[in-house]
């Protein structure tokens, strides 16, 4: 389990167990459950986002709420904490991510169980609102699908025991991944998830870091991730995925300035049919340069082929200017060009506006 | 047999009771005190180096590995590290610190600027907890101090006079130093100052200062030109002469104002680590009042005249 690109965490009294009351006696001297104190965390990001320009995949209208992002967290008991994440949108609401996580194991492992998304790279775990882009680099689109890739089941996680080494193993095996290029098919014109019932997916991922000097550090990891993908259960599609991530702040003046470069470059293994299968990949690199207090600018770079077709590719690249009033907004104009398989040159443009209410919450690493 | 008594007294003696304590303290503030307390029974790391802003530290996953083997981890809290601390402990790996091994020194110092009603952050980066700032204060370090010892105690009882006789020393060193940190602001009592951020409350009540304005128009919000304007009339008009800064923030503003009223930019570090030259905590309030005192000399600060 990495660091995650959460934007709430629970208030660390909750997490600490600091005093709280459960209950209380009111003045008719009943007891009743006492306190506002023992409910989760209640926190909503809201998404909101313009969108123009000839590109063929963004929706036809100007105005969108893409998503309203409801978050719930709170500790369960001494040994495990929960917590969900709600996605509304237009078309109504769906869990996102809704599990439950036991901390407090011994030998350096954390269990988790429930619906989350899969430890495959760096950017599949962030929920959308809460990446730098107004859209989904190419790749994890094509081969992991607009939602990301996703699971039901449990995980294990292990940070490995050394001294001067980040290392940490985690392993996921989940109901079949949700519906998404790489792991389902068509069916009635409309991707549903491959397999049957007790087809699951796997998920591996050992990721390390190193700190480079005191203001720069890099962070590695390595992914694989093993599925079926037709109804039939019977042809499967492996995905290895490397990620790399640079980064430097100045600690002594964290809040003016910090630079950013991060690289996935993911390969796909697909059965297309028993006996047959066809490679393929795609990979996107970004860099962020936040050059002042509230002013980000970054640059991404997009290439993709399809799962089960390496026989074109797609690229492009999207740059943006972010203004981030405080912690909990941000006002993102972004541009992106692409160059479809069929050779269609497209632009599309954003304005991103995110806002959450709630806790103040981890920031992101 | 003297020997074969001590090779008997050695397989007996539990590995805890020779291994020392590993703490990680959120600044190096705390740090101090807990080296200071804990002696040679324990190895003290700090994650929030004191020429870092506490608010704003990335939650790197080297301090996992400092986290993951720790004994127990001291916390300023009123959500000073809530940005960065608690993914850092759910990730680490390490029971201990969701329960004994973890505490929270707020606790029994006197916090300021608790707020009586609802806030939001209408209000700027507010702490709903109140000012977390309070280590500022001698006498909160008093309380840190018992809350360490008391703590260390418990986590190794055998070594509890050991840690009482190193408070008790302490106690006696800061009580002294403060008579005369008090006794050297004494000339300035009431003197008005301007601060970036409002990270001196504790400081102010304590030395007898009175903070007349922040740089930030709120807390945690960058200057804007109607809140500097206004800053440098109010500052005009009651002849203030002394800009206090924390070393992680720009000076450009402060820089400017200063030009404006012929104060002094003062860069005071509000932790120990702010530059090499504050090595404890009874040598942060040397460091800071030097400066200080150094500072209203200079800029000609004459202590109003006594009511006849």
């Amino acid at each position: 389990m990495e660091l995650q690109s959460r934007t709430f965490f629970p208030v660390f009294s909750l997490v600490l167990g600091l005093p709280c009351a459960c209950v209380a006696e009111t003045q008719t001297g009943a007891p009743q459950q006492g306190s506002n104190l023992m409910n989760p965390n209640i926190s909503v990001i809201g998404n909101l986002g313009l969108n123009w320009g000839d590109d063929s995949t963004i929706s036809p209208e100007l105005f969108g709420l893409k998503e309203a992002e409801l978050g719930f967290q709170a500790v369960v008991d001494p040994y495990a904490r929960g917590d969900f994440f709600i996605a509304v949108d237009e078309e109504g609401a769906s869990i996102e991510e809704g599990y439950i996580t036991f901390l407090a194991l011994p030998g350096g492992l954390s269990i988790k169980a429930g619906k989350f998304r899969s430890n495959i790279g760096k950017f599949n775990r962030t929920h959308p609102p809460e990446t730098v882009f107004a859209d989904r680099p190419l790749a994890t689109v094509e081969f992991l699908g607009e939602d990301g890739l996703s699971g039901i089941g449990a995980s294990a996680s292990y940070l490995v025991p050394l001294s001067s080494l980040y290392l940490n193993l985690d392993f996921e095996v989940t109901n079949n991944f949700n519906e998404s290029p790489s792991f389902g098919y068509e069916s009635d014109g409309e991707l549903v998830a491959g397999g049957k019932r007790g087809d699951l997916g796997y998920t591996l991922r050992a990721s390390t870091y190193r700190d480079l000097t005191e203001s720069s550090n890099i962070a590695a990891g390595f992914s694989y991730v093993r599925g079926v993908n037709d109804a039939s259960g019977l042809q499967a599609t492996n995905i290895y995925n490397t990620d790399v991530t640079l980064r430097w702040k100045n600690p002594r003046r964290a809040i003016y300035r910090s630079f950013m470069w991060q690289t996935e470059v993911l390969v796909e293994r697909m059965e297309t049919q028993p006996g047959s299968t066809v490679s393929s990949w795609g990979m996107f690199s970004y860099v962020d340069f936040q050059f002042s207090r509230r002013w980000h600018t970054g640059a991404r770079f997009d290439q993709s082929e399809r799962p089960g077709d390496a026989s074109a590719s797609e690229r492009g690249g999207l740059a943006y200017i972010t203004f981030t009033p405080s912690e909990f907004s941000l006002l993102s104009f972004q541009s992106r060009y692409v160059k479809r398989f069929d050779g269609k040159k497209e632009w599309a443009h954003f304005v991103k506006l995110t806002f959450n209410i709630g806790p103040h919450g981890a920031h992101p690493f | 047999m003297k020997h074969l008594m001590a090779i008997v007294l050695a397989i007996a003696t539990p590995a805890s009771a020779w291994a020392k304590l590993s703490i990680v303290t959120t600044t190096e503030d705390l740090a101090s005190i807990a080296t200071t307390i804990a002696g040679d029974k324990a190895e003290v790391t700090a994650i929030c180096k004191g020429y870092q802003d506490p608010h704003f530290v990335d939650p790197k996953p080297s301090y996992l590995l400092k986290l993951r083997t720790a004994d127990l981890l001291i916390a300023v809290g009123l959500e000073l590290e809530v940005g960065w601390l608690t993914s850092l402990v759910q990730q680490c790996r390490n029971p201990k610190l969701l329960g004994t091994g973890y505490l929270d020194v707020s606790q029994g110092c006197e916090i300021l600027e608790r707020p009586a009603g609802a806030v939001s952050r209408a209000e700027g980066d507010v702490h709903p907890l109140g000012n977390p700032h309070y280590w500022l204060e001698p006498e909160n370090g008093r309380a840190i101090a018992r809350s360490i010892a008391a703590k260390l105690s418990s986590l190794q009882p055998n070594d509890a006079a050991f840690f009482q006789g190193r408070l008790d020393s302490f106690l006696k060193q800061l009580d002294q130093k403060t008579a005369e940190w008090v006794e050297m602001m004494r000339p300035y009592a009431g003197a008005e100052i301007v601060t970036y951020h409002n990270s001196w409350p504790n400081f102010a009540k304590r030395f007898n200062l009175r903070v007349a304005g922040y740089v930030e128009p709120k807390p945690g919000v960058p200057p804007s030109p109607a809140h500097t304007l206004e800053l440098i009339r109010t500052m005009r008009e009651r002849g203030i002469k002394v800009i206090l800064i924390e070393p992680y923030f720009d000076l450009q503003t402060p820089n400017a104002i200063a030009r404006e009223t012929g104060a002094r930019v003062v860069v005071m570090p509000p932790s120990v680590g702010g530059n090499d030259q504050i090595k404890d905590y009874i040598g942060l309030f040397d460091y800071d009042l030097a400066l200080l005192t150094k500072a209203f000399a200079e800029t000609g600060y004459k202590p109003p005249r006594p009511a006849a």
